[in-house]
């Protein structure tokens, strides 16, 4: 346009020019604005319809919904072809759908949730891009009353390790926050509990259960209906002493960072959800927000099932992409090559242990489910 | 701030009329009848996609003024149904069709078959429900500190020393997250309340303080602001008590707080209950969610931001605010809730002034009998259930045409009290019409009779409930009437909540509930069935 005007400019009068330019250019804009609108909308759709750009749609954990919508990573799908289209739902939920033919994938936490799923869907190949150790984010304050009462251990200056057997007895012992001493900081009448979300649904509270059932089965995986039946009175009270539990993760974790120390002390979480918030507010986080590991803890993995030929090639470029995996290091999400993730976290001002050793398996996805019936009939028993 | 944001909105009201303008051109060049044909199905496409039918809490009407801004932002506009959350969650289970729910607190909901219908959820804001306590009274009995607990209030409620209004629990999520923290409090839970923890007596003693009940928190702050002199503190939102502090209709300052054993936070969710609207809920929950629309409803409603990049404003303490934990159980909060209205609370004492005339034959006089019929049990819906007449309660009806009939009084001694239920219905179905209308003698009758109830029966909520679908035309007019309610001592003006019913003067019943504290109900746009139950929130 700026080229046109100048050549105009040098044959004519300049007064006439301007005069009859003005409402000449206006017009040459508008239909510039036009035509340049209608060409890109062309491109688009003549992408779009060469099949260039697919919707991939998919049901996902709640806990990767930011870094799938994570700018970056949507520009790298879509210079790979895939625009995604997701659905957020509590990751065992996922195994009562009746509708999952009408996705392309499903994206669950955990193993047995998604061992589950792959039985249900017949899926033949499965992808595991990334995992998170299961975690416990507490508060400074909090931190330290247990640090007196020897539950806990700060390591370097950096983070904690929760004596989980320890806190697991003491929890089941209805011990109250103001019985402990120390206790100034954190003057409450309510039992010293871990809230999480709702078991029936999610796999947080599933991953929870599996280290509580652990260590209540004398340092064992529960793997029969006898060790279940054995565990579940003690376990069950650590769910149903909470109340009221969200159905997926996002939500115990955003009580934790939007009301505070006063409704959860400490919470259930992937150290991934804790590392991608941490990362995101460097700057304006709450400098007593802490992470505690539990020794020993469970890994979470997150198992992409592809249940057709798009979802299969998401699930390989989520899998191989260096650049979608440091991503998903940034986001927290632990990958098989630690170095990106380590220099990343450390440059971010979050300081995690660098490998984490005690780790347990979860048990199978059937004992799973008979110690949540098991839960579940202790509720139906209790007025 | 609100003048930068002023600013920044002019500036985007400017560049969206340029561009506009723009298009109008385009669409002009274009001429001809087919494109303008195209060009408006087109358009009423967008506009369908572009709304969201939301069924939201009244606690949300003071949102409504930035809907604009939230249309302008997302394109989608916000189309509010207003309803209780309980009103809510019977509207959703009959099937009725919204694209999303929005209450302040959605565990009732979510506990209920009504979350079969939830596809989403993401919370806006919150607001602890607290205790905003007159600061000479806070003073005098050192309130002041951070360690006031609710066993505090309780004592001094219990002793006759503290009087304070608060909403009724099946009708708002104020009074009902108050009644969680209280009896949690009272008994010294550690954990998440069961039915069979409520210690009924010390509930009582706290509820005896309770003098003004409301069935809207924004009601029941109007009530506050008119009978400041005679009340010590209100229970409500934070949200509700900062805007109360700021408004100028105190007398004096309110001391908030924030009782030790705990509260209950409204985290206000957006819930999707319609698939296909997941785009526009996507698009508006993220606008709710920004910077900027977070500051604006911290700074203009006083709710606190759910996003941690916004640092709080200085009118929020910063101490810990203890929670509590919410019932793990639709059935743990359903027998807290019904011990509550049957054995906790102050019993209700209601005196149904009903119009026989001639005008209420036929269809009229069943929709009275059917209305009665819903408070004596016959509904079996989550409202219809707390809306029946409860243990403890006396009810009496006066049935007027030209002259006032003579009042049948009633009594519930135990839950679901058969007999005397028996008698409700069958007094209903006695009525008959015939005559003309004399309003205000009714009136008069019913204020008597109120006024020896409270010398004989003790505390109890005295109401009285107008229903009339006439004009006065007989006995007393209502200047008569205005007059001897103003001679009336202070303990003899009874609330009155009229009904506008049939040809019912909507100046005069408006007039009669202004003058003695009450709210005018309309039975012309919703049936006086559920009118009859709305009115159970303010007895």
């Amino acid at each position: 346009m700026a080229v046109t005007l100048a050549t105009d400019r040098g044959s004519r009068p300049h007064m006439r020019v301007q005069r009859v330019l003005a409402p000449i250019l206006s017009v040459i804009l508008v239909v510039g604005v036009a035509l340049a609108a209608y060409v890109s909308f062309g491109r688009q759709r003549a992408q779009d319809a060469l099949g260039a750009v697919a919707t991939v749609s998919g049901l996902i954990g709640s806990e990767k919904k930011e870094y799938l919508e994570d700018p970056r990573v949507i520009a790298i799908l879509r210079k790979n072809g895939i625009a995604l289209q997701l659905e957020t739902s509590g990751s065992r939920n996922m195994t009562t759908r009746t509708d999952l033919k009408n996705y392309d994938f499903v994206f669950p936490a955990g193993v047995p949730a998604a061992k589950k799923l792959i039985s249900l869907t017949h899926a033949t190949t499965t992808y595991s891009p990334f995992y998170t150790p299961m975690a416990v984010a507490s508060w400074k304050p909090i931190a330290d009353i247990l640090i007196a009462s020897n539950l806990v251990k700060k390591v370097g200056s950096d983070y904690y390790i929760i004596d989980m057997k320890r806190l697991v007895s003491l929890m089941n012992a209805r011990e109250r926050w103001n019985q402990l001493p120390h206790h100034d900081a954190y003057d409450v009448g309510k039992s010293v509990l871990i809230s999480s979300t709702d078991v029936t649904s999610s796999n947080s509270a599933a991953m929870y259960l599996a280290l509580a059932t652990y260590l209540l089965n004398g340092n064992a995986v529960v793997q029969d209906d006898a060790q279940a039946r054995a565990v579940t009175p003690a376990v069950a009270q650590l769910f149903l002493r909470q109340g009221y539990q969200e159905s997926s993760s996002a939500g115990p974790f955003e009580d934790y960072t939007t009301i505070g120390m006063g409704k959860s002390p400490l919470v259930m979480v992937y150290e991934a959800q804790f590392l991608e918030y941490a990362i995101a507010h460097k700057d304006a986080r709450d400098p007593n927000m802490v992470l505690l590991y539990p020794k020993p803890t469970v890994f979470t993995k997150h198992v992409f099932i592809p249940l057709d030929a798009k979802g299969e090639k998401l699930g390989a470029l989520l899998e191989n992409d260096p650049e979608l995996l440091k991503l998903a290091n940034e986001h927290g999400l632990r990958t098989a090559d630690p170095a990106y993730a380590r220099e990343f976290w450390r440059k971010a001002g979050v300081h995690v242990p660098d490998r984490i050793i005690d780790v347990i398996d979860p048990p199978s996805y059937d004992v799973i489910e008979t110690l949540i019936r098991g839960i579940g009939a202790a509720a139906a028993t209790s007025p | 701030m609100n003048e930068r944001f002023g600013r920044f909105f002019a500036n985007v009201g400017y560049v969206g009329t340029a561009f506009t303008l723009v298009i109008a051109t385009l669409v002009g060049c274009g001429g001809g009848s087919d494109t303008r044909t195209a060009t408006s199905s087109a358009s009423s496409a967008v506009d369908r996609a572009a709304t969201l039918h939301v069924i939201a809490g009244s606690e949300l009407k003071d949102l409504e003024p930035y809907f604009q801004q939230i249309a302008d932002a997302t394109g989608i506009t916000i189309v509010p149904t207003y309803s209780g959350t309980l009103a809510g969650v019977d509207r959703i289970n009959a099937g009725e069709s919204f694209d999303a729910a929005w209450f302040a607190n959605a565990k009732y909901l979510l506990l209920s078959d009504a979350k079969k219908r939830v596809r989403a959820q993401e919370r806006i804001m919150l607001s602890p429900v607290v205790i905003g306590v007159r600061a000479s009274v806070a003073k005098q009995f050192g309130w002041t500190s951070g360690g006031t607990t609710w066993k505090a209030i309780a004592a001094r409620a219990g002793a006759g020393q503290f009087h304070f209004a608060m909403t009724n629990p099946t009708a708002s999520n104020s009074g009902f997250s108050a009644v969680i923290a209280v009896a949690s409090a009272l008994v010294g839970a550690q954990d998440a309340l069961k039915a069979s923890d409520v210690d009924t007596k010390k509930l009582r003693a706290f509820f005896a303080g309770q003098t003004v009940t409301a069935g809207s928190s924004g009601w029941l702050v109007d009530a506050y602001v008119r009978d400041q002199a005679k009340l010590d503190g209100i229970v409500n939102y934070e949200s509700s008590l900062l805007a109360l502090a700021a408004s100028g209709k105190l007398r004096e300052p309110l001391t908030l707080i924030y009782p030790k054993e705990g509260v209950l936070t409204a985290d206000y969710p957006l819930l999707l209950l319609d698939d296909a609207k997941r785009a526009a809920y996507d698009k508006v929950t993220a606008y709710l969610r920004t910077p900027d629309f977070q500051k604006l409803v911290m700074t203009q409603t006083f709710r606190r931001p759910v996003i941690s990049s916004l640092p709080l404003a200085s009118v929020f303490p910063h101490a810990l605010v203890n929670e509590v934990s919410f019932p793990n159980s639709l059935g743990a909060v359903d027998g807290i809730l019904g011990r509550f209205l049957a054995d906790d609370r102050v019993p209700a004492h209601t005196f149904y002034v009903l119009d026989t005339s001639g005008s209420m034959q036929g269809e009229r006089l069943d929709g009275v009998v059917r209305a009665i019929d819903t408070l004596a049990g016959k509904d079996p819906s989550v409202t219809g259930r707390y809306a029946r007449f409860q243990n403890r309660e006396r009810i009496s009806f006066i049935a007027f045409s030209d002259v006032p009939r003579a009042p049948v009084d009633l009594e519930m001694h135990a839950t679901g009290d058969a007999a005397t239920l028996g008698r409700v219905v069958a007094y209903a179905n006695d009525l008959h019409a015939g005559g003309s209308t004399a309003i205000y003698c009714a009136l008069e009758t019913a204020l008597d009779d109120a006024a020896r109830a409270r010398a004989t029966e003790g505390p109890r909520y005295y109401s009285i409930v107008l229903m009339t679908d006439g004009e006065n035309n007989r006995c007393d007019d209502a200047a008569t009437f205005s007059d001897k309610y103003d001679r009336l001592p202070i303990d003899r003006k009874i609330r009155i909540f009229p009904i506008l019913f049939g040809e019912g003067s909507s100046s005069e019943l408006e007039e009669i509930a202004r003058m003695s504290g009450g709210r005018l109900f309309n039975g012309k746009t919703q049936s006086l069935s559920d009118v009859f139950k709305e009115i159970r929130g303010y007895q």
